[in-house]
């Protein structure tokens, strides 16, 4: 196992490097500079030149990618050209509301999806079977932009029971902080439950076939039990990598809800470094996110090769 | 039993999470003042950027060393008084007593120094009138300006303007961001940044060790000492949530509202809805490349074939937001008088504008309209441009851009044959980007120039006033860029805010908090 997991991480270095090469080039090739950003629209040529100069952006593109990638392997990720803040701390700040948001979403998802979806499951092509089906559906097509107003304008503009946008440190004051992260949790965990509730859905009824559930009726377990307690866990594979593959989905950000919610998290980190050309920001982000899903896809791998040893031998030649 | 065990779950967070609904809004916080403002401006530093916003958010912190009252009087700031020698070369300033900033040092004539050799290297304004002066520090409290020749606005370039104002900061922040923007806020200003969560927000607190400039408020001029405790301004890209959130009472104020969105806030009671002069909507051309614009029947064919009305409608929805103008200042600018071409202005005479660019010896070529998404009015002018220009049989292709390429593109002499500019107003014309020789697409005349020179000489506003009309006389004729006319910005707020002044921006320090 430890042979595997190295085999997996030494994979990694090649890719890493490719990466942020691809990084850099097409961070590069975007027009537009963030001296001309900073200086404004009616700045003249000669002084957004002269900006250029200062900030290195006329030097050779192997200079700029040697002093960046020297940085990033001392794990200097540099520093935005706006906010002299450093990218490292930017990023650590707003990875923090972009993982609450996540965790929150994804544990609400799962809270609807799972009971919705085994129960779809077992009364198959019934009202509620097809009443599942449309509530999924509109999810999964409706828009993610319109939903979050719709709820702004219900829960917000109507009732007056929430925020309609903004963020509060729920770890300074958690009530007031997790009232700021309602609608986003709701906009963004209706549309995650939708997926899910499907994959649930589609892997009971999968399991529901077998067998060896038969067997177990007709030792007397009860039905409840039989769905819960057998079926579901027993589908569990399936929903578990949907589960990991929307995790890593939210937490590369939601970057339309994070607008509408004007939540200062990944996403919109990211969106802004685009805007302005912020070079070190935005390759800083876009290594950080690679990394994630780098991470995740091992983490899965070595999960796979937990449970399954063929996963981990196949390198050895046994079939 | 197990989803009894799942519903039990279900049901408690549900009953955890209730109560939190029924929290209070936080905007209604006593003491603090929530202004919620677009995307965060990229630099804070006026000497060096060129955006207004970023200038009058700035304006909270940093100070000037003279202001102007309502009525545009130059009124002191920093400088508690000033004498000016007869040749109107030199002037004296000396500083107000006892002022500090906000990292509690006292300001000092070589903070003024440092700060106005800078502005006057780095800033459009600074260069167009100070590249030539001399700023001397002189004892505990005086500062000197020496100038090559008299200039009748030396006082108004030096007091707060809609961009690059002339501030004041510690001369160890100039010294430290060397010839980069300052990221240090640090300025003398009634307000203080205590927190800066970039893109987010700014959390400002009443400087307790602030100096009054006394006197009665008026515009940037008088005591600025807010009655409230906090400025919370936020970040809020989205527009849609902006309108929203002043609907909600999550922000006292609500600046850059999308125009359509104003006349449904009016039907709300606790709500007031206004606006301000924004800017100038031109249609330029590019005189860098060679083309159809060099001739000026064309030219003129643009200037008489469009309708205005349609363009600026689409730009700004509602007319109360928008006025035709085709003058060089913005209407408001009472101190720039003239009726040059307004009887022959906006015409909309589509055939005389055919034979005209039949004139040209035009055939057809196609030519690309620059704009960008970014700014909603600047593109919805774009499209109906667009579409007029076509009507008028000119073979236009509008390119839509994010900002960035767009500036990027607009410095690329090529890329181009038009373009919809928006202009912040300026002090004086010769400062306006369109008249500019350096900035893309402007064109080089000599008449131009040799104008532009005499009015760097100016020395009262009398010859001021004659050139300006001397430069409007030959904007009617030589029709370097295409005027349509000028633009608000819309604001609302609630009716707990009172006292709120304009003054090209919306003055923070002037309001009242309501209980």
């Amino acid at each position: 196992m430890l042979s595997y997991t190295l085999q997996r991480l030494g994979a990694l270095v090649p890719v890493l490097l490719v990466v942020s090469l691809v990084i850099f080039s097409l961070a590069l090739l975007a027009p537009g500079d963030p001296a001309r950003i900073i200086l404004g629209p009616e700045a003249l040529e000669v002084d957004v030149v002269k900006l250029q100069d200062i900030m290195g952006l006329n030097d050779p593109f192997w200079i700029r990618y040697l002093r960046w990638i020297s940085g990033v392997v001392q794990g200097d990720l540099g520093v935005s050209y706006f906010s002299n803040r450093s990218v490292a701390a930017a990023i650590q700040s707003h990875f923090i509301p972009t993982a609450q948001l996540a965790v929150l979403a994804i544990s609400y998802a799962l809270a609807i999806s799972i009971p919705l979806g085994t129960l779809a499951a077992r009364w198959r092509d019934s009202f509620f079977d097809h009443a599942i089906a449309g509530f999924t559906l509109i999810g999964l097509t409706f828009p993610s932009f319109v939903l979050s107003l719709i709820l702004v304008i219900a829960l917000s503009v109507w009732l007056h029971w929430l925020p309609v946008a903004g963020y509060r440190d729920p770890f300074g004051s958690p009530l007031v902080g997790l009232r700021y992260l309602i609608l986003p949790t709701l906009s963004l965990g209706t549309i995650y439950a939708s997926v899910l509730t499907r994959t649930v859905r589609a892997s009971v009824l999968d399991v529901l076939k077998s067998e060896y559930l038969d067997a177990a009726r007709s030792r007397g377990v009860k039905e409840n039990r039989l769905l819960f307690a057998h079926a579901l866990r027993n589908a569990g594979l399936p929903i578990i990598t949907m589960i990991g593959l929307s995790f890593a989905s939210l937490l590369a950000g939601a970057v339309v809800t994070e607008s509408i919610f004007n939540i200062p998290g990944i996403g919109s980190l990211l969106v802004t470094a685009i805007e302005r050309r912020d070079y070190p920001m935005l390759q800083g982000v876009v290594l950080f996110l690679t990394c994630i899903y780098l991470g995740l896809n091992v983490i899965v791998d070595l999960v796979y090769g937990l449970i399954d040893p063929r996963v981990r031998l196949s390198g050895k030649g046994v079939q | 039993m197990f989803y009894r065990k799942h519903l039990r779950c279900a049901a408690l967070t549900a009953a955890l999470l209730m109560p939190l609904t029924f929290i209070g809004n936080a905007a209604a916080e006593d003491g603090t003042l929530v202004v919620a403002y677009g995307a965060q401006p990229p630099s804070f530093d006026p000497h060096v950027t060129t955006l207004s916003q970023a200038n009058t958010i700035a304006r909270n912190i940093f100070e000037t060393l003279v202001t102007l009252d309502a009525d545009l009087n130059i009124q002191p700031g920093l400088a508690q008084s000033w004498v000016v020698s007869e040749d109107g070369r030199k002037y004296r300033f000396t500083l107000r007593h006892g002022v500090k900033f906000h990292d509690g040092q006292p300001l000092t004539p070589n903070d003024v120094v440092a700060s106005l050799q800078r502005w006057g290297s780095s800033s459009l304004p600074g260069k167009n009138l100070f590249h030539e002066a001399k700023w001397s520090a002189e004892g505990s409290d005086i500062v000197t300006l020496d100038l090559p020749s008299p200039r009748f606005d030396v006082l108004v370039s030096l007091a707060p303007g809609i961009t690059q104002s002339a501030v004041i900061m510690p001369a160890s922040v100039i010294a430290a961001a060397g010839e980069k923007p300052v990221t240090q806020l640090i300025g003398t200003g009634p307000f203080r940044l205590i927190d800066w969560q970039a893109d987010r927000m700014m959390e400002l607190e009443r400087y307790n060790d602030y100096t009054s400039f006394g006197g009665k408020q008026s515009g940037t001029a008088g005591d600025r000492t807010p009655t409230y405790s906090n400025l919370r301004i936020e970040f809020v890209k989205d527009e849609a949530t902006r309108s929203l959130g002043l609907s909600t009472g999550e922000y006292d104020i609500a600046n850059q509202l999308p125009f359509d969105s104003a006349a449904e806030l009016q039907k709300d009671d606790t709500l007031r809805v206004d606006s301000y002069p924004g800017g100038m909507t031109n249609l330029g051309f590019n005189y860098n490349k060679p083309g159809v614009f060099e001739k000026k029947e064309a030219r003129q064919a643009v200037d008489i074939g469009i309708e205005r009305q349609a363009i600026l409608t689409a730009a700004a929805v509602d007319p109360r937001f928008f006025r035709l103008n085709n003058h060089l200042m913005m209407r408001y600018q009472k101190q720039w008088p003239t009726d040059v071409g307004e009887t022959e202005f906006n015409p909309n005479d589509t055939e005389a504008a055919k034979k005209l660019l039949q004139a040209s010896g035009y055939k057809g070529q196609p030519l690309v309209l620059i704009t960008t998404r970014d700014y909603a009015d600047m593109y919805n002018a774009a499209i109906v441009l667009q579409q007029q220009l076509q009507g008028l049989g000119l073979n236009v292709k509008l390119e839509s851009y994010d900002w960035s390429t767009y500036v990027k593109t607009r410095a690329d002499k090529n890329a181009w044959d038009l373009v919809v500019n928006g202009g912040s107003p300026k002090p004086d014309p010769t400062q306006l980007i369109f008249l500019k020789r350096d900035f893309p697409g402007v064109p080089h005349d000599a008449a131009l120039e040799d104008m532009v020179a005499k009015f760097q000489h100016a020395d009262t506003i009398a010859k001021a006033l004659d050139l300006y009309r001397q430069l409007e006389t030959w904007n009617q004729n030589y029709v370097p860029s295409v005027r349509i006319g000028e633009t608000d910005y819309v604001f609302g707020m609630s009716k707990r805010v009172e006292g709120l002044q304009v003054q090209d921006d919306l003055i923070l320090w002037t309001v009242h908090l309501k209980d």
